[in-house]
Order: structure tokens, then sequence, then C-alpha cells
């Protein structure tokens, strides 16, 4: 078959997940955006690893699948920590709205709150 | 002298003796190998003994004995097909492992002498088993013991058995966790665990020399396999020669072994965990002291013999060092108070002997000679802590005290203990008569064949030892047993001015009465009696192993010098004798001053070099470290929270507050200049 | 057009629209619930690719794993009658840079590995075992370290936010 198909479909992916993280306003919907275009840069990889594209003799590292397999694996952990700020996010400001104006912390905690700031921030 | 005389002295060739013919069992087609099944017993037993045996001891009991005689059955077993099959048997674990470009067959093999000390290790390990069933009768932690008993048989016939480094360096390891456990198993005493925690530091510090030597080994030949790594670094023709511009490389990686090896079988300088590990319960003695776990450096070192037979210096600093703890540990045995400390030092001379006999080894010829001592020093070693151990629950202690006529007291206790302290001070035709004179002809053997200086040194230890073991075992045999009637003190002139105060029977009428008391026989189990029974029948006959084909020993007995050893042990003996008479508890080392009896009752003093060598410096590093990792590392992490704080501050007057509009514009704008530089491109 | 190919346009088409269904959906849920049918889909691409174990780990993490939590994440912020989306013009604006990079993406790779038709030879399943536990295995174990302190770092902030509520109560 033609890899062109696949590269295709990659960059469809990454085309819908880029608009998917700029046309959202909740944070985890803009992180389903974030998995979509994690999922194009897995697809191109196992792509390339699958046509023996680019070099002679196919993949004798076998980095096409290894590699998305990594990619796979550090998606996995993106997400737990990323779910853990929104949740943080929650917590703190009763929504999680990414558009919206960010709080000053300082009115509800006087002093030596820098930290906890950024943690809000973030 | 000799020329004077000019008496014809015979040199004496070993005989092979007539061995009526062994049944001729056909060999089976069996899945495993015996290798296999003794070592998947043995750790089996020791994991099933736990998980099956829900509190009660008697199922632990069944699972470890009946496991331990299975284990003794394969390993007779495997000498029988050995014998009748020849070749040595390989046989394969759980595969070969890919390490990149290092290979790990991960196989075992079976060869003459691997499988003789299988089956000696098994049979001590079902012996142990089985008086440990009596010995800890009442032990609520009776369990554990018994299965640590079983995986460090396991760890033991894993190393005998091994032919690839890696699996050697397993069992040697769970063998030192294993005797962590063993020796801290009364773990109620702040004695025991201090003891354990010593053996296993002394011997885990020593390990670091041998892990590095065989990662060297391995590393420099490609393979983990013993047959390979010999192959890679040595060329065996009628003389070792190493690898081209490789000898500084082996010498090294041998020194390390050396030094592993020195660990584990308590030589000098770490010769001090293995008295301390006296704390341990009697069968767990038996089984570190007699079979296992300070024999395994003469094992593996018999399975590296010509590498270390190349490596020159490597075998002259064990022979130096191996001599020394010889004659020490001898001396330091005389002075003991303790019956079973006394053993422990004895441990340490004898298996320096059984070290000093392979550097003396010459090429072209077997370990054989240190292999007999091993197999005949487990024997009577295991025969004389299990009887000690049953000397002590009769006494109530081994300290020279308590046992003081204790053989007089408890008939029962007079045979196995004679027997055993004859062997070990080498009596003709006892066991330790014969494989000490084995390894005398092998020290003499090779200062003829070419050992150099170190040869002249192993032999003359090995001479030297020779009357001091007959010293130390008379004088323990005097003490033990002395007869009910008290001499010093119907003569109080003999020795006035002389403070002897091990005179600690004062009052005769109460020994007069405890003996007649205790002369009922003591309640000892029929299984465990019989078990020491059979050890003290071993250590009767079993020098008749020598003149076996099981052994090739390539030697000439000098009757010279074997007549100067009997001459020199009698003298000894006799000299005690005299010394003792006029102490009321025949003690001949209450003759030594006070001050050296305290020294050599703690070693000597090495556990303050110790300290001072290693524990100390090792903890002021610590110190330093902590210091650095505090004040100076953490300073950045420190100053990394005012940093972040300013950094913020200034971000936050920039920051737009509103994100989304921005990451629209940032994507944007890296789409064009994409799109730039994918056109321009 | 293999066999081969018509599979892979359908299996592909699914994903595609549900992946765009994922972006514009307005019901949160349901734009979680499309994710899992793009991500399925793109497992189902793997496996017409013939990269079987790359479509199942996908399957097991993505599908099994990764989805689960951000459903769970979705149901626990569900606020109410917020808005989930930007302004209309806003959207246009993002619209337009996201086809931007599907024409760019899209451009480029096919212009550098063209339409010719080629034969699917992967490697097995064993080579790649082999290859993680060979080649890749430090950056295998090193990335066991990242998960480690992603789950630490995700405890760290979880329960951080937690402590400076109940503070605040």
């Amino acid at each position: 078959m033609s890899p062109a198909l696949p590269l295709l479909l990659a960059a469809i992916l990454a085309g819908v997940g880029t608009y998917g993280v700029l046309a959202r306003r909740h944070a985890v919907l803009m992180l389903i955006g974030v998995e979509l275009m994690l999922g194009a840069a897995g697809l191109i990889l196992v792509t390339v690893g699958q046509f023996d594209i680019g070099q002679v003799g196919g993949d004798p590292l076998a980095s096409g699948a290894v590699l998305t397999l990594f990619v796979i694996t550090i998606a996995a952990a993106e997400i737990v920590v990323a779910l853990a700020v929104v949740m943080a996010m929650f917590r703190t400001r009763g929504d999680v709205d990414l558009t919206g104006e960010a709080q000053t912390v300082e009115a509800e905690v006087p002093d030596e709150t820098s930290p906890k700031m950024g943690e809000v921030l973030g | 002298m000799t020329r004077a005389v000019d008496f014809p002295w015979p040199d004496w060739e070993l005989p092979t003796l007539p061995l009526p013919g062994v049944p001729d069992i056909p060999i089976p087609d069996l899945p495993g190998t015996p290798a296999q099944a003794a070592v998947l017993l043995a750790g089996a037993a020791g994991i099933l003994g736990l998980a099956l045996s829900k509190r009660s001891s008697r199922t632990a009991a069944w699972i470890a004995i009946g496991s331990a005689g299975l284990v003794l059955l394969a390993s007779l077993w495997q000498m029988y097909s050995l014998h009748e099959a020849g070749d040595p048997r390989i046989s394969t674990t759980i595969g070969p492992l890919a390490f990149g470009e290092l290979v790990v067959p991960l196989e075992l093999s079976a060869s003459r002498l691997s499988a003789l000390v299988a089956a000696v290790v098994g049979l001590v390990a079902l012996i142990v088993q089985v008086f440990a069933r009596w010995y800890l009768w009442f032990d609520p932690r009776y369990r554990q013991f018994s299965a640590t008993v079983s995986v460090f048989t396991a760890a033991m016939l894993l190393v005998v058995l091994s032919n690839d480094v890696l699996l050697t360096l397993i069992g040697w390891e769970v063998m030192g966790w294993c005797s962590f456990l063993l020796i801290g198993h009364l773990s109620a005493k702040d004695s025991a665990n201090r003891a354990a925690t010593k053996a296993l530091l002394v011997t885990r510090l020593a390990d670091v020399g041998f892990v590095l030597g065989l990662v060297a080994l391995a590393a420099g030949a490609g393979t983990t396999a013993i047959d390979g790594i010999i192959g890679h670094w040595v060329t065996i023709g009628s003389d070792i020669t190493v690898a081209p511009g490789q000898g500084a490389a082996l010498t090294l990686a041998m020194v390390g072994v050396v030094l592993g090896v020195l660990g584990k079988s308590a030589q000098l300088p770490f010769q001090d965990w293995l008295p301390d590990a006296m704390e341990g319960p009697t069968p767990a003695s038996a089984l570190i002291h007699a079979a296992t776990m300070v024999a395994a450096g003469t094992v593996v070192l018999a399975q590296l013999l010509p590498l270390l037979q190349a490596a020159a210096p490597a075998r002259v600093l064990l022979a130096v060092l191996v001599s020394i703890t010889i004659v020490l540990a001898a001396l330091l045995a005389f002075a003991q108070p303790d019956i079973k400390r006394l053993l422990a030092w004895s441990t340490v001379s004898q298996v320096g002997l059984m070290l000093a006999a392979l550097t003396v080894v010459p090429v072209g010829t077997g370990p054989d000679a240190a292999i007999m001592h091993l197999v005949s020093h487990a024997w009577f070693k295991a025969l004389l802590f299990l009887a000690v151990g049953w000397m002590g629950v009769l006494t109530g202690g081994t300290v020279v005290r308590y046992v003081v006529s204790a053989t007089k007291r408890y008939r029962t206790l007079r045979r196995p203990v004679g027997i055993g302290l004859l062997s070990l001070a080498g009596v003709p035709p006892l066991v330790g008569f014969v494989s000490k004179e084995l390894v005398l002809a092998q020290a003499e053997h090779g200062v003829q064949h070419g050992a150099g200086t170190a040869g002249t040194i192993v032999l003359a230890a090995v001479g030297a030892s020779v009357p001091l073991t007959a010293a130390y075992c008379m004088r323990a045999w005097l003490i033990l047993d002395r007869g009910p009637r008290r001499r010093a003190v119907h003569q109080p002139g003999a020795q006035q001015g002389h403070e002897i105060i091990d005179d600690f029977f004062a009052e005769p009428e109460v020994v007069e009465e405890a003996i007649g008391i205790e002369e009922a026989e003591s309640a000892i189990s029929s299984s465990a009696r019989s078990a020491v029974a059979v050890l003290g029948f071993l250590s009767v006959v079993g020098g008749l192993l020598a003149f076996t084909p099981q052994l090739e020993l390539d030697l000439v007995i000098n009757l010279q010098l074997l007549a100067a050893a009997l001459l020199l042990m009698i003298l000894a003996a006799l000299a005690v004798w005299v010394a003792s008479r006029g102490v009321g508890s025949r003690d001949a080392a209450a003759r030594l001053p006070v001050s050296v009896s305290l020294a050599t009752e703690r070693g000597l003093g090495f556990d303050r070099l110790y300290r001072a060598v290693v524990a100390a410096p090792v903890l002021r590093l610590a110190h330093w470290v902590q210091w650095l990792d505090r004040e100076v590392l953490d300073a950045y992490v420190r100053a990394a929270v005012p940093a972040a704080k300013l950094l913020g501050g200034a971000l936050e007057q920039t920051h737009p507050r509103r994100p989304a509009p921005g990451l629209v514009l940032v994507l944007g704008g890296v789409v064009v200049l994409a799109v730039i530089g994918v056109v321009v491109s | 057009m293999t066999s081969r190919d018509v599979l892979f346009v359908a299996v592909g088409l699914i994903t595609a629209a549900a992946a765009v269904l994922s972006v514009t959906n307005r019901r949160v849920l349901h734009a979680g619930l499309w994710l899992v049918v793009a991500l399925g889909g793109l497992a189902g691409c793997y496996l017409v690719l013939g990269a079987e174990l790359v479509a199942l780990v996908q399957l097991l993490v993505y599908v099994g794993a990764v989805v689960v939590l951000v459903l769970f994440a979705l149901m626990l912020t569900r606020s109410g009658a917020g808005e989930v989306d930007t302004s209309s013009a806003h959207r246009w604006v993002a619209g337009a840079v996201g086809a931007g990079v599907t024409v760019l993406l899209g451009g480029t790779l096919v212009a550098a590995y063209g339409w010719s038709e080629r034969e699917v030879a992967g490697p097995s399943n064993d080579a790649i075992g082999e290859q993680i536990f060979g080649t890749w295995v430090w950056p295998f174990e090193l990335l066991s370290l990242l998960l480690l302190a992603a789950l630490v770092a995700a405890v760290a902030v979880a329960t951080t936010g937690h402590r400076r509520q109940e503070g605040e109560r």
C-alpha cells in the first residue's frame, strides 16, 4: 500500500488536534487535542517504521515501533500530571476555564504565598 | 641427621584400593540432571517450608528433612552416574541470557570433584537438619531456621555445581544473607545481632573484591562460563601461559577473587567474624563451618585453579596470608576459654590448610588434596560441633567452667567428642590424619615442583599447624575428660605463688553428686544421636576415600616427613598434658597470663583494628558527604527558590493574563515560520 | 488500490471523523467518548499497518487507562453550564491554524515519501522485544523513572491543592 495514506491521516489528526487545543476553553478538552497530536506523531513513526522508508534494509533497530511505545508511555505520564494539575486548579478556582483572567492570590493569603501562587498558575 | 643415620627412608606412593565393583545399575534417562534436581529441591524446600507449614514445626521438619534426604540421594546418584558415564555433565538452568556482547549460559556442571563435594554438602545438610529438629525442639522460630538452612544448602550446591560465575555469585551472595539470618537466629540477643551484622559487613566488604574480580574475568573473556573464562585467559599446556599482554589484568582480577575468598573463609585480615558467629545455634555453626560457607572459597578457587596458578602475585598473596592465619588461628584456639570458640578458631586454621594446599598445586595436577581436606574437615568438624552443641544442652553452656569433665559426667558424649578431637588432631588412621598428611605431601610436592617462596612458607605453616592442632585438641580433651578426682586440693604446695584462677570447683562434693545424678542418659532424640553416629563413623573410616578413584592424588607420601609430623604431634600433646597437671580444671591454657587470655578471647583486638581502619574512615566520609550534600548541593536548590520568586514576579508583571488568544497567535506564527522553512528549503 | 488500502481508508475515515467530533462536540462527555473512538481507530490503523504490538499497547494504555482518566476528570470538573468553547471568531482563527498545520504537514510528508506503492514489512514482535531490551534498554529504563516521577508529582500536586483548600476552610 501507499505510505501517503497514513501520513495524510497523521496530518489530519495533527491539524484537528491543533484546532482542539486552540478552540477549547475547558482544560480537559484541550488535553484531548494534545492526545490527538501525540497520536499523529505515533502514526508517523509507525508508518515510517513499517515501510522501510529512508533506509535500506528496513528498520533493524525497530525504532518506529519502539519509539511509538515510548511516546505512548510518555503520553500516559503527561496526562497523569496534567490531570492532577487540572484537579488542583478545579479545587482552588472552582472551574477549569483556561481563557479567563488569572486570579490574584495576594488578596486571599497575604504573606509568603509565592510558591503557592505558582501552583495556581501552573 | 638423616644423612648420618642413612636409613633408607622409602617414599610411599598411594595405592589404589581394589574396590568391590559397584553394582551395575542401568542409568535411566531422567528428564533433568541430578545437579538441577539437587539445587531445585533444596531451594524449593526453603520456600515450601515456610509457605506450607502454617505454624506447625512438624510439617516444617518433614519438608526440610525430607528434601535434604532427597538432595543427598540426588547427589549420590550424581556421583554414581558420573562414575559410570565419565565426562563432566553440563546441564542448563534457566537458559542462556543475552546481555549484549556477554555470553551468559547459566549452566551447571557436575564433575568428579564437584559431585563429591555436593554429596558431602548434602550429607552434612541432612544431618544438621535432623539434629536441628531436636536441638531447636522448643524454638518458636524453628520453621524459619529450617527453611533458611534449606536455602543455604541450595546456595552452596549452586556454588559447588556452577559452571558460570554469575551462578557462583548468586550462590555466594545468597549464602552471605542466609548466614546473617542463621547467626542472628536468636535475634532477641544483642550479641547475636551484633555478630550477624559483623559477619555480614565483613564478608560483604570482602565481596567487593570478589565481585570486581569475577566481573573483570567475565568481561575480559566475553563469557561468564567458567571453562570459557579459563580458556580465554590462560593456555594450558605443559606449563600455564597467560594470554599475551593480559598478565596484569589477570593478576588484578585474581587478587580481587582471592580477597573475596579470604573474607568468606574467615582468613586474615577478615578472620574475626567467624568466632563471633558462634552466637548462632549450634546446628547453624556446624553447617556454616563444616561444609558450606567457609569452604565455599576453596570450592571456587578449585574451580578457577588454572587462573590462580597463572597469576603468581595473587597466589603468593593467598599463600602468605593463609599461612599466617593457619598458625595464628591455631594459637588463638589454644587460649580460648570457650570450647565452641576454640572450634571456631580451629575452623579458621583448618580452612587455611585447604586454601594453602591450593596455592602449592603444581601445574597439571588437580586440587584433590584440598578437596579431600574439605571433605574430611566437613565430617569431623560437623561431628565436633554437633557433639559440643549436645554437650552445651546438657551442661548449660560451652564455657570451660561448665564443660569440665563433661565426658565423664555424660558417658555417651565421650565417643563422638573423642573421635572428633582425634580426627581434628590428625591421629592415624582417622580421616583427619589422611587429609592432613595429603595436604602436607601436597605442600612438599609443591616445594619440589617449583612453588617457590610461597611453597616454602606454606610448608612451614602446615608443618607448624600439626603440633599446634594437636596441642589445642589435647587441651580440649583434658578439660572435657577430667577425672572426678581433684588433685589440686591435695597438693597445695605445688603451685603456690602462681595465681591460677580457674579453680571453679571449690566444693568437690557438689561435683561428685552432680556426676552421680547426671550419669543418667540425657534426653536426645534417637534420630539426632544416629546422625551424630553417622558422622563419627565417617570420621573414622572416611580416610579410605583417598584411595578410591573418586580422588586422583598424584602424590608421594614422604615417610620421613610423616614420622616427623607424628613425633611433633605426640610431643605437643605431651607438653600440654604436662602443663595441665596441677590445674584444677586440667586446662593447660590457664597457665597463660591473664592478659594473654583476655587478648585472645577478644581476637587480639582485630575488632578495634577494623573499627579504626574501615568503620571510622567510612563514617567520616559519610559525614563529609552529608555536609557536602546539605551545605553545598542543597544550597543551589535553596537558592532556586528566591530566584524562581524573582523571575515569577518579573513575569507576572508582563503577563497579559489571558492565555488563549496568545496561544493561537503563537501557534499561527509557528505554522507560518514552518511554511516559510519548507518553501525556502 | 490493494485491499489493505481500502481497509486503511475505511479505518482512517472513522478515525478522522471521530477526531473532528471529539474537538467540536459541545457536550464534554461526548467529546471524551468520541476520543475513545478516535484512539481506537488509530489502534485499528496500526493493526492495518501490521504493527500489532503497538496497536495492542495503544488500546491498553490509551483506551484502557488514559481515556478513563480523562472521562473521570471530565465528570469531576463539570461545573454545570460553563461554556466549553472559545468565541466564534477565535474558533475561526484556530480552524485556520489547524488547517494550516494539516496542509503543511501533509504536503511535506507526501512530498517526501510519495504516492508509490511499497511493501509493508515492519519488524516482527520478536525483533521489537529484542530491540527494546537490547538497543533501547537504557531509554526504556529511564522511562520507568519518568513514570515514577510523574506518579509522585501527580500525588504531590493533587494533595497540596487539597491541603490548601482545607486550610482555607
